[in-house]
């Protein structure tokens, strides 16, 4: 299902515009894809920023001081569906449908107008066979990178079958040490959100500790 | 006289023009107020039912003359002419839709030349549908947007000739209607009475215009084959329809208003009626039917209905198929007068229907802050910004460039770009 169109983009980010039901509104971390149709790629993104718009038509505002409003004209504005903006980083890309997924920047960004769409489960499962997108996460200068991350393992182990889940969390947690061995504190708050939503982790914190004397 | 140096247009050199036109305009309200007084007359009480009737035969004898056109109001529906009529009641269980429409027109500056109509709708449930079964479908209905791409190959006529920004805004007044009957199909199969409103007049422009009509049958008869075919499968669903007209700028009631002074022996020379009916126009030029009625139309009231003498709405065309325009004024305002116009085809324009319609209308204008909430939300959902143009713009662009086609935007559009 298409859940909005590209408004602009950029190597590193796209943002798109939506009017969907407060209710599909995709969630902060999700994994959402798009396709540049000149180059044949579908490039994968995670969402880091919604941004609820003001009600531009200005319609709440006269429904708030109408007196003569009937229940079906103040439901009817409730079902009215609200203009976001999604900001989505680009995490990975594929060239064509039979290619593996990288993770790395598109070639191209993607363009305007184009349709986004949810990852369901196995595409989730699929894209995070391998790791290699948190080193882009962490070089985002925009998206609140540690959030962020949490919040994509968090979907990415859910979206597994449950004997896979604590494997799968394990894997990013010891991919986590690697990446933030210089960043003791650091590491440790990721880990510390990654517990709280995931009891699989918190059962064995010491493989996944902040490696000793490495602080920066 | 204000102004400042920031401003882009010298106004001190127009100074003078501008103070000759106060000063004319001044003379010319008093010159018109005198005129309104007196045209104003037939909606007093004194004016009695013989007055009523030797207007009735000036309308007649108006009606018949060959040699001058006259497009006035006139009266067919057994409501009194100098009798204003309250809203009537809303219904229970209906379904209000409205449709509007927006276009990008052809620009010869950009890459590559293209058209884009869009129409949309919106619409409300009032109470309960009869049918709940197929509401989740017609209500997935009006979030349809039906567009029309005309590229480079479309947009010319058969001599070459670029088509008018008219023909694009009649091709949008078309959609809009005909989505309007899409819409009342798919409500009424939801076991609702729709009703239906249309921005402006349900009557395309083009259709309004007498040259035209007359000139240019066959593409005439065409605009009329699609708009008939639409409030044909209004009628069959049981819609009550209107165009909603916001500040209307007709004088079709100031003519009529005007022939109670016709002296009874020019209605049989038809000489002298013809130079009556010139004075008569010279002497109502910049007096519309809405400043005639804000002093007299109370809220919540409307005029008698009436029909205007548009050649469209003749035997030979809307009424060949009983869809006479009727229309009535009507003041949707509650703190200073609002008068707006509604046109409904004759097969709903019983007191019931028409009294629904101005109802609803009312409530939704003041809901609306003077204008209708349903019509303002049909306008949001089908107007085609700036960015979207630029949008598809870029698109084009960058197709023809895959392409291998370098499609640039004049010198003169680049310039206007770089801000």
């Amino acid at each position: 299902m298409i859940v909005g169109k590209v408004l602009h983009a950029n190597m590193r980010a796209f943002v798109f515009g939506t009017r969907i039901p407060e209710s599909d509104v995709p969630t902060f971390g999700a994994l959402v894809r798009t396709r540049n149709p000149y180059r044949q790629t579908t490039i994968y993104g995670l969402i880091y920023d919604i941004a609820i718009k003001d009600d531009e038509r200005g319609m709440v505002k006269l429904l708030s001081v109408a007196d003569n409003a009937r229940e079906e004209d103040i439901e009817w504005l409730r079902s009215q569906l609200i203009p976001l903006e999604v900001s989505v980083l680009c995490v990975g890309y594929q060239s064509q449908d039979d290619q593996p997924i990288r993770h790395g920047l598109p070639p191209q960004p993607p363009i305007a107008l184009h349709g986004i769409e949810c990852s369901e489960d196995a595409e989730v499962v699929r894209f995070t066979e391998q790791l290699d997108f948190f080193r882009l996460v962490m070089e985002s200068q925009e998206a609140p990178v540690d959030e962020l991350l949490a919040a994509t393992i968090r979907m990415a182990t859910a979206a597994r079958a449950q004997g896979q889940q604590k494997t799968f969390a394990l894997a990013c947690g010891r991919e986590l040490a690697r990446l933030l061995a210089y960043d003791g504190s650091r590491l440790e708050g990721v880990l510390r959100r990654l517990r709280y939503d995931l009891p699989s982790m918190a059962r064995s914190p010491r493989q996944a500790a902040p490696p000793s004397g490495r602080e920066s | 006289m204000f102004y400042n140096s920031h401003m882009s247009v010298d106004v001190i050199q127009l100074i003078p023009q501008l103070r000759q036109m106060a000063v004319r305009s001044a003379e010319g309200r008093k010159t018109r107020d005198q005129q309104v007084t007196r045209l104003r007359r037939i909606f007093a009480p004194e004016f009695d039912a013989s007055e009523a009737s030797a207007l009735e035969s000036a309308i007649a004898a108006v009606t018949q003359l060959s040699t001058v056109k006259w497009a006035g109001a006139r009266f067919t529906s057994n409501e009194v002419i100098n009798q204003f009529y309250p809203t009537g009641t809303e219904p229970e269980d209906y379904a209000l839709i409205a449709t509007d429409g927006s276009q990008i027109m052809p620009d010869r500056h950009k890459a590559v030349q293209y058209a884009a109509i869009q129409a949309a709708a919106a619409g409300i449930v009032y109470g309960h549908a009869a049918i709940p079964d197929r509401l989740p479908e017609a209500l997935a209905a009006i979030k349809r947007k039906p567009i029309t791409f005309k590229d480079e190959t479309q947009l010319y006529d058969d001599v070459g000739e670029l088509v008018s920004p008219g023909e694009i805004n009649t091709e949008r007044d078309l959609m809009e209607i005909e989505l309007l009957a899409t819409l009342c199909e798919t409500l009424h199969a939801a076991g609702l009475r729709p009703i239906a409103v249309a921005d402006a007049s349900i009557v395309p422009f083009a259709l309004l215009n007498e040259q035209f009509v007359r000139n240019s049958p066959r593409r005439a008869a065409e605009l009329l084959e699609r708009i008939i075919g639409a409030l044909n499968r209004m009628r069959a669903c049981k819609a009550i329809v209107g165009g909603y007209i916001d500040r209307p700028n007709s004088n079709a009631l100031t003519r009529t208003c005007a022939l109670a002074d016709a002296p009874i022996e020019a209605l049989t020379d038809k000489r002298r009626l013809s130079d009556l009916l010139k004075r008569s126009d010279q002497n109502i030029r910049g007096i519309s039917d809405r400043y005639l009625l804000e002093p007299l139309l109370q809220p919540s009231m409307r005029t008698a209905l009436f029909e205007p003498t548009w050649l469209v709405n003749g035997p030979s065309y809307l009424g060949q198929s009983g869809h006479t325009m009727m229309c009535c004024y009507l003041n949707v305002g509650s703190a200073r007068p609002a008068i707006v116009r509604i046109e409904m085809p004759e097969w709903c324009s019983d007191a019931n229907s028409v009294g629904s319609m101005t109802k609803v209308m009312e409530r939704h204008a003041n809901m609306g802050g003077g204008y209708p909430l349903i019509l303002k939300a049909a306008h949001e959902e089908a107007v085609l910004s700036p960015s979207d143009e630029r949008a598809i713009d870029h698109m084009i662009e960058r197709g023809m460039i895959e392409e291998g086609i370098l499609a640039m935007p004049s010198f003169k559009q680049e310039a206007k770009d770089k801000r």
